[in-house]
């Protein structure tokens, strides 16, 4: 069994892994072909000397980092109210699920509607609060494109985080509640001293994931604002895909296809390692 | 340390009593122990003692205070978990000062109290292992020492032993009740397990069906159970019942059924009658006399099997269509043989009569015992 899943694991993840980093030291133009150049570093030079790359590193840094607290923190919230018995809770369930369901595309169209500053429902809505005057152009909005992407994001992310946090919740004994609560905790410390440390290993491999998921998630950026306004939602995905398609500078492209796999390497790498050192504690 | 009292508790699951009216009074400093068969509501009676359920009717008393609306944290008691309930993420150390520090108690004081009770339970060597690095008797002691680390005013404890092997359990037995009786702590104990509870407890409540049958001391519970009941759960092997009419025929008044005719006592001859005419007699293995002759006291069966445990013997006899079992010295019993056909005899004060429809013991006065039969503080059926 061992061998033929090398094998695939070769052709499939490794080969192509390479043959990125090949080109990524060519002066390649279209993917591979055509390089004058066979063996350079000019790309790298070029992408790390440039303000753009650095401004896609900070962009995607920002989005992931907004998406896993937004979605963690909503799907913590999520789990704790599904976990109660209430009536009509097989509703709220599939109505917490629904997100998830939803394709991209669909998603990406809604919520461009929903951010239209002048018919949106959500400027709407915002006017209605009595202290809110002004609202903002959403996504042609540089301040706030940004945040409007991690928002749609989250909403699609946040019911995965919800449906592994509650899986993890209902794995927790009633009797350490009641245990604690006779000791003398209340909802806050119960949760803080019971649930999030019942949690901690289910909400390692959700961050885990949802950060993978993030540097790597282009759909809503490109459908949604394409790297817009002046590059505050210029992810590196993105970017990438405009340097390759658009400008069709394939080499540096992949210089910084090999940045995005090192960075998301090392911050796996850090989580894992944090991850080791909590449980020898 | 202090009293507590349950008043008329009620509790109602959807479609369920759980928890008939029962009136229960422990008494400061006390074991109280509630046995019963499984499903009988002695968890939940624990239960909402330590606030954990809310009561459907009635009053929940601990020293002066009514608790029913108070919330666990503040009924200052403490409870031990049948499967202990630890931590997991703790160590020994911070499991045992848990609720200390929710009371916020200075650090060197946690320390000093900590380290004391480690003493106690020999767990000193322990304070910085997490649950999953302990044996299942040592997680026991943990829960022992988080429990009375507190100081509790009442101490509840949910069948804490049974998750032990046999041996460790008799073991940890006495620990707990020497445990209890140094510190003080008034005490709530449960369990299914009748010599469990006639070992430990130094008043025995008896449950079935959501009800309290019984309320006694081990000796009374034993000697004199308050019904059928009772008669039937307690005591290994359990009292001998047999359904039987008065027969005032003969010369002699006897009781007879299942093809046995037994000599009834004379002074409960009047108390039977008022009966009427279905009733059962009863009496413990050990109060069984078997002679080689009739000696007249009783009547003859034939030795079904003979069971020698070493420090006692018990024989089964087979008489018309009943059974009895008589607990004899085992050296007594290897005179007797499988198939033999032998005389079975009661001394007639060991005698006890349970009405036939309720079960409820039927009191009489003793010619000539020491001990008058009577109705121990039980409830009304
Ligand atoms: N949450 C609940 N909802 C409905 N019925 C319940 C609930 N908890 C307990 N019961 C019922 O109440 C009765 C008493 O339960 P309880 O747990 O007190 O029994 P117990 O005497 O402790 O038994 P055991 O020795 O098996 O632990 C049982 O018939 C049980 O099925
Ligand atoms: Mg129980």
């Amino acid at each position: 069994m061992l061998g033929p899943v090398l094998v695939c694991i070769f052709v499939l993840v490794i080969a192509p892994l390479l043959w990125g980093l090949r080109i990524s030291l060519t002066d390649s133009r279209m993917i591979g072909l055509g390089y004058r150049k066979g063996f350079t570093l000019e790309n790298f030079q070029t992408i790390l000397s440039d303000p753009d790359t650095w401004n896609a590193v900070w962009v995607t840094i920002v989005f992931s980092g907004g998406t896993v607290i937004g979605s963690v923190l909503l799907g913590i919230a999520a789990a704790l109210v599904l976990d109660r018995d209430f009536p009509g809770r097989g509703i709220v369930r599939v109505l917490v699920i629904l997100p998830w369901a939803v394709p991209h595309v669909v998603a990406a169209l809604v919520w461009q509607w929903m951010y239209n500053p002048d018919f949106g429902i959500l400027n709407y809505g915002l006017l209605l609060l009595p202290w809110v005057s002004a609202t903002p152009k959403w996504l042609s909005d540089p301040q706030f494109a940004l945040l409007a992407i991690i928002i749609v994001n989250v909403w699609k992310t946040y019911p995965f985080a919800a449906l592994l946090l509650l899986a993890g919740i209902q794995t927790i004994s009633d009797d350490l509640y009641e245990a604690s609560a006779i000791d003398g905790a209340g909802p806050a410390r119960r949760f803080l001293d019971i649930t999030l440390p019942g949690l901690k290993r289910v909400l390692a491999i959700v961050v885990l994931l949802l950060l993978i998921w993030s540097f790597g998630n282009f759909v809503f950026i490109f459908l949604m604002t394409q790297g817009g306004p002046a590059g505050a939602t210029n992810a590196l995905v993105v970017h990438i895909y405009f340097e390759t398609f658009r400008f069709f500078r394939a080499g540096s492209a992949f210089a910084m296809g090999a940045l995005l796999l090192a960075m998301s390497i090392v911050l796996t790498s850090i989580y894992i390692i944090m991850l080791r050192g909590q449980d020898n504690d | 340390m202090a009293t507590a009292r349950l008043e008329n508790v009620t509790k109602r699951y959807p479609g369920h009593l759980a928890v008939d009216r029962i009136n229960l009074s422990i008494e400061d400093g006390e074991f109280l122990v509630l046995v019963g068969p499984s499903g009988c509501g002695k968890s939940t009676t624990l239960r909402m003692i330590a606030g954990l359920e809310h009561v459907t009717e009635g009053n929940i008393w601990v020293g002066d205070r009514r608790v029913n609306d108070v919330s666990p944290r503040d009924r200052d008691v403490a409870m031990v978990f049948q499967n202990y309930a630890l931590y997991p993420h703790m160590n020994v150390f911070m499991n045992l000062s848990y609720s200390l520090r929710l009371r916020r108690v200075p650090r060197e004081r946690i320390e000093t109290l900590v380290n004391q009770v480690a003493a106690t339970l020999d767990l000193s060597p322990l304070l910085n292992r997490k649950p999953v690095q302990l044996s299942g008797g040592q997680r026991q002691r943990v829960a022992l020492g988080r429990a009375i680390i507190r100081e509790p005013k009442l101490f509840l404890m949910d069948e804490p032993l049974s998750n032990l092997d046999a041996k460790l359990r008799v073991q940890t037995r006495t620990e707990i009740t020497r445990l209890q009786r140094r510190l003080g702590v008034t005490t709530v104990y449960v369990t299914h397990d009748q010599s469990e509870a006639m070992t430990m407890g130094s008043r025995i409540a008896v449950m079935n069906d959501g009800k309290i049958l019984q309320i006694a001391v081990p000796r009374d519970l034993y000697r004199n159970p308050a019904n059928s009941f009772v008669a039937e759960f307690v005591g290994t092997p359990p009292m001998n019942l047999l359904s039987v009419r008065l027969d005032r025929s003969g010369s002699v008044d006897r009781l007879t059924g299942g093809g046995v005719r037994i000599p009834c006592p004379e002074s409960a001859v009047e108390a039977l009658e008022a009966v009427g005419q279905g009733f059962r007699v009863g009496f413990r293995p050990e109060d069984a006399v078997i002679s080689g002759s009739n000696t007249g006291a009783g009547f003859f069966g034939q030795v079904v099997a003979v069971e020698d445990l070493g420090h006692e013997a018990l024989v089964t006899v087979s008489a018309g269509n009943a059974q009895f079992i008589a607990r004899l010295p085992p050296a007594r019993a290897e005179q007797i043989r499988h198939g033999q056909r032998i005389a079975f005899g009661v001394e007639p004060s060991k005698l006890r009569f349970f009405d036939g429809r309720k079960g409820a013991a039927v009191a009489f006065p003793l010619d000539e015992s020491l001990e008058p039969v009577r109705r121990h503080g039980s409830c009304p059926l």
